[in-house]
């Protein structure tokens, strides 16, 4: 106990920081929700909750909401389906140039967002890479479009985040033992079969978290919708940056930004209930 | 249940030879263990049965058809791991079942299945645990359960007991025993024990460097080594340099220091043939060595210590030539006092005469 | 490039014989910050005024980079206390929401002499800050992809509904200058007019664009990629993209193009008035002017250089270099536009950027 206690007061500085950085911005959020937006960068003096009220009675915000909510999906299902794979790759592997492989996941993550974002365009374009493949292998005749709409900031995306779910899966999978996969195969599962039956459970924990992490990052994402989105994907965030950046509306802003995070925090909460009655 | 057999198989991992050319049967309902230290390639050739390791070149036999390129998830063989490999979100029964949930069994078969293998291992009364709520050596059971519940051509055990206690060693031991006496399964089994090798099987292979030594009954492998590495990594063993004076009839030996000192032998199974002169090992086991002239074969010695061994005592002495013998004393008997020279004897069919084939006598 | 090494040899000099003169000045201990767009606009401000100005009075210059709406919310967040900034760059509609917040201060006509060369209709009527650089926004088409497609080069702002473009015209965001802009174009298109702006909504909705750009940089990486084949856009950044070789013409419609001008004002609360407004005096003389032109392609906002830019067509033709440019360009009135900016805004967020 009196060692719990030391370990207490060592994490004060750390809860301090915290509290700081993370709570005192977001108590600030939270009263400009509470006021009513009075011109550019100013609110009225009393506390409402109008600005909720009129978010709420507004279907087209429950439509930014649920818009923005797909597109959270969306990037987390796909990523799903492309980092499974390459985590249980790189946890498997046994070649030397996993270092190399891991460097190569998270290269993503060393590049800014607005580069990133700027690479993509001759690969994605009209007359890009990827549309003059498909036309050359006559897959499509005419050009997709894949930039400058959901499906650009869904790539985009997807691009961005998918480092994180691999490198959250790998290390669930790397400990996993292996002869357990064997046991699997010996038993007569393929090793599909063994991937869906023993791999996929056993990752579970894993998957909720990493699901979780690229779902949170993907809604709050700003600048990969903004650019990759063409003007035409409008989410919860690039609504707040809207309100905020160009009418200087911070009480509109702050009430979007709080019933995002809301939003956010009941699915989290709402996931781990899941994972927790299921393991 | 079938045959297992292993055809002129070799395994190399880049330039580690781990399996060389190394043929191996095992007879339908028979128990063979591998037995060999670690390196000697023998959890290799099980996972060649397995299938999870594929020959460089030869073929695996699996109930007389070839089985060498057969994936492993198809080749119906049941294996037990050393680290247990239970799925821990399953429960014991959804252990048990796996295999034939996998194989689309009919729902009231698993159950009438699961509930027949529980029994047999004796823990029906746990099937609803997870493996998390189990000892080391229920963990095993419900291994081995799992993989004889599939009725396996094969039942594949690779150190299963290496993980737990000497006591519990011995029980399930025992268990595993009567388990495959009972469903009459072709069992492969590989261990490094010797004392597990010989309590278990029906024919036990000694492997070295990726080959078999010798392939025998635990009886057969400990009274007539073929080498003197299978002779020392079987049991102890003493060893007398010696000289081939007659191969004619009994061998008659030569101690290698003084040609004056003669013993009589037989050769080890499947005895190979020495010529006039050559250079040869005998080899005595220690409870086969009696104190006084009572053989033929007689040696003088000084004894070091003596040390109590429950069934009998144990006596090392030195003797002239430099080496040392090893003998066993009934635990009625006197024994010599340390210092003591005595005179030690052993019957001509106890020496068994073997090549020189390297002066590192294994483990 | 010959210009640019006469430019910089000519503001080396007076620097130095200005300086000189003015010995005394320049141990004044005074840093004024001013809040600017960032890139190559800061770079020629500070190598073509900044460090004259320096040279000239002593007075130390510093630049923070950030979008005109970006500074504007933070003279608003510390209005009261401590001014965040001493001057501050902004577009013309950003000026007048700056104005109605208070955040700017009313110039003094006798510390800015220069003002009395400011085109009458630049210079702002309630005494803030002039427009200091004069660009004008119109139409920028590739004249290949035209060329390939049949389409003839634009001569309306109609144009751009040409059924033909479908898919290869960008169009600026709501969220900056150009955007608002052509929300007014587009609404004058449709019969209407600043007062009547949801006109123009309606009428952007109806183009089949490719995309709505956030800035000039994301509308370049649009053309370059081929995909996007015209825009309305500002004369700069245009001039600049075919100027490096891409077959991109500039071209004003027959309805006109629209003024643009970027204003400098002086903060409210600023500890330095009377130097900052030496700036905007320093930066209004020929010199700088005539650089900024060159190097920003942004024109004069002083009718003094007029006959001289008549001399060099080739620079005069890529920016509003004359009285008779600036008659020809619309202009807006933003006071009308301002108050309905957020309303503007829903519309734009429901009828184009969520579809």
């Amino acid at each position: 106990m009196a060692l719990k206690r030391a370990w207490g007061f060592l994490l004060l500085p750390a809860l301090a920081v915290l509290a700081a950085a993370f709570l005192m911005p977001l108590a600030n959020l939270g009263m400009k929700s509470l006021h009513l937006f009075a011109g550019p960068g100013r609110e009225q003096p009393g506390l409402t909750l109008e600005n909720y009220i009129a978010f709420l009675e507004d279907p087209f915000n429950w439509g930014l909401l649920g818009w923005t909510s797909l597109l959270g999906l969306l990037v987390v299902g796909i990523s799903l389906v492309l980092g499974l794979p390459v985590a249980y790759f790189l946890a498997r592997t046994k070649t030397r140039w996993r270092p190399v492989l891991f460097l190569l996941v998270i290269a993503p993550m060393l590049v800014s967002v607005v580069i990133r974002n700027l690479g993509w365009i001759p690969i994605l374009s009209e007359s890009g890479v990827v549309n003059s493949l498909l036309i050359a292998l006559g897959l499509v005749s005419q050009p997709l479009k894949l930039f400058n709409n959901l499906a650009g900031v869904v790539i985009g995306l997807v691009h961005a985040f998918l480092p994180f779910l691999i490198l959250t899966l790998a290390t669930v999978i790397q400990r996993i033992d292996p002869q357990i996969e064997e046991a699997s195969i010996n038993l007569g599962a393929g090793p599909f079969e063994t991937f869906c039956r023993v791999v996929l459970p056993l990752t579970r924990p894993g998957l909720i978290a990493g699901s979780l992490i690229v779902f949170t990052l993907a809604v709050s994402a700003y600048t990969t919708p903004a650019v990759m989105g063409g003007g035409r994907v409008l989410v919860m965030s690039t609504y707040v940056q809207q309100q905020i950046g160009t009418l200087l509306d911070y009480a509109t802003g702050a009430t979007v930004a709080i019933v995002l995070l809301v939003w956010g925090a009941f699915l989290s909460i709402l996931a781990l209930r899941f994972s927790k009655a299921e393991a | 249940m079938a045959e297992v057999e292993l055809r002129r198989v070799s395994k190399a991992y880049g330039a580690t030879e781990v399996v060389r050319d190394l043929s191996l049967e095992i007879k339908d309902g028979e128990f063979l263990t591998l037995l060999g230290a670690s390196g000697s390639g023998k959890t290799t050739c099980l996972r060649m049965v397995a299938g999870f390791v594929i020959p460089d070149s030869g073929q695996v036999m699996l109930g007389g058809r070839d089985a060498t390129r057969l994936p492993a998830w198809r080749r119906n063989t049941g294996m037990v791991f050393q680290s247990y490999a239970l799925f821990p979100h399953l429960s014991v029964a959804e252990n048990v079942a796996y295999g034939l949930t996998v194989r689309r069994t009919p729902k009231p078969e698993i159950a009438a299945r699961v509930a027949e293998v529980l029994r047999l291992v004796r823990l029906e009364e746990f099937k609803d645990r997870k493996p998390a709520q189990l000892s080391g050596g229920q963990k095993q059971r419900v291994a081995l359960a799992r993989a004889v519940a599939i009725r396996p051509e094969v039942l594949l055990l690779d150190e299963p007991l290496s993980a737990l206690d000497l006591k519990l060693r011995g029980e399930l031991q025992a268990e595993i025993r009567r388990i495959q006496q009972t469903l009459g399964i072709t069992t492969l089994f590989v261990t490094h024990d010797q004392g597990e090798a010989l309590g278990i099987s029906d024919r036990v292979a000694v492997m070295r460097e990726g080959k078999i030594l010798q392939v025998d009954t635990p009886v057969a492998l400990y009274q007539r080594p073929a080498s003197s590495y299978v002779a020392n990594f079987v049991g102890t063993t003493n060893f007398i340099d010696g000289i081939v004076l007659d191969q004619n009839g009994p061998f008659r030996i030569g101690h290698a220091r003084d040609q004056t000192q003669v013993f009589t032998a037989i050769a080890g199974e499947n005895g190979p043939s020495f010529a006039k002169g050559e250079p040869c090992l005998l080899c005595i086991r220690p409870e086969n060595v009696r104190l006084g002239a009572m053989h033929p074969n007689r040696i003088e010695a000084k004894v070091i210590h003596v040390t109590y061994g429950g069934q009998h005592w144990v006596a090392d002495c030195d003797r002239a030539d430099g080496g040392i013998m090893t003998l066993n004393l009934p635990a009625q008997s006197g024994i010599p006092k340390p210092g003591e020279v005595v005179t030690l004897s052993w019957a001509a069919e106890h020496g068994v005469l073997l090549k020189i084939e390297d002066r590192s006598h294994g483990a | 490039m010959r210009l640019t090494k006469i430019l910089t040899g000519l503001a080396i000099a007076s620097g130095l014989i200005l300086g000189g003169a003015t010995a005394e000045a320049q141990k004044s201990d005074v840093t004024l910050r001013v809040a600017s767009y960032g890139g190559v606009f800061t770079e020629a401000h500070k190598k073509f005024v900044a460090d004259l100005y320096t040279e000239r009075t002593g007075v130390k210059v510093e630049f923070i980079d950030a979008s005109p709406k970006t500074h504007l919310a933070k003279m608003i967040a510390a209005k009261g206390r401590e001014a965040p900034f001493d001057l501050v760059y902004l577009d013309e509609d950003v000026e007048v929401e700056a104005v109605d917040a208070g955040v700017v201060m009313k110039l003094d006509p006798k510390l800015i002499p220069n003002l009395a060369f400011v085109y009458p209709e630049v210079r702002n009527k309630d005494g803030f800050g002039p427009g200091v650089l004069f660009a004008s926004i119109a139409i920028a088409y590739n004249t290949e992809k035209f060329k390939a497609a049949g389409i003839p080069e634009p001569t309306s702002w109609a144009d751009l509904w040409n059924p033909k473009l479908a898919g290869h015209v960008s169009i600026p965001s709501i969220d900056n200058v150009m955007g608002r802009t052509f929300i007014v174009a587009a609404a004058k298109l449709a019969g209407g007019d600043e007062s009547s702006l949801a006109k123009g909504i309606d009428k952007i909705a109806e183009i089949k664009a490719h995309s709505y750009y956030i800035s000039s940089t994301d509308l370049q990486g649009k053309i370059e990629s081929g995909d996007v084949w015209a825009a309305p856009w500002i004369n700069g950044r245009a001039w600049n993209m075919a100027i490096r070789g891409t077959p991109l013409r500039f071209v004003m419609p027959k309805e006109g193009g629209y003024a643009d001008f970027g204003t400098l004002d002086v903060v409210a609360g600023s500890k330095h008035p009377a130097e900052a407004m030496g700036y905007i005096n320093f930066l209004l003389e020929p010199l700088p002017q005539l650089a900024l032109a060159y190097e920003l392609t942004y024109g004069p906002t002083i009718h003094t250089l007029a006959p001289l830019l008549k001399n060099y067509p080739d620079l005069a033709r890529m920016f509003p270099s004359s009285p008779e440019d600036l008659d020809r360009l619309n202009k807006i009135d933003w006071h009308k536009f301002s108050p309905q900016y957020p309303k503007l805004l829903q519309d734009w967020n429901r009828k184009i950027a969520s579809k």
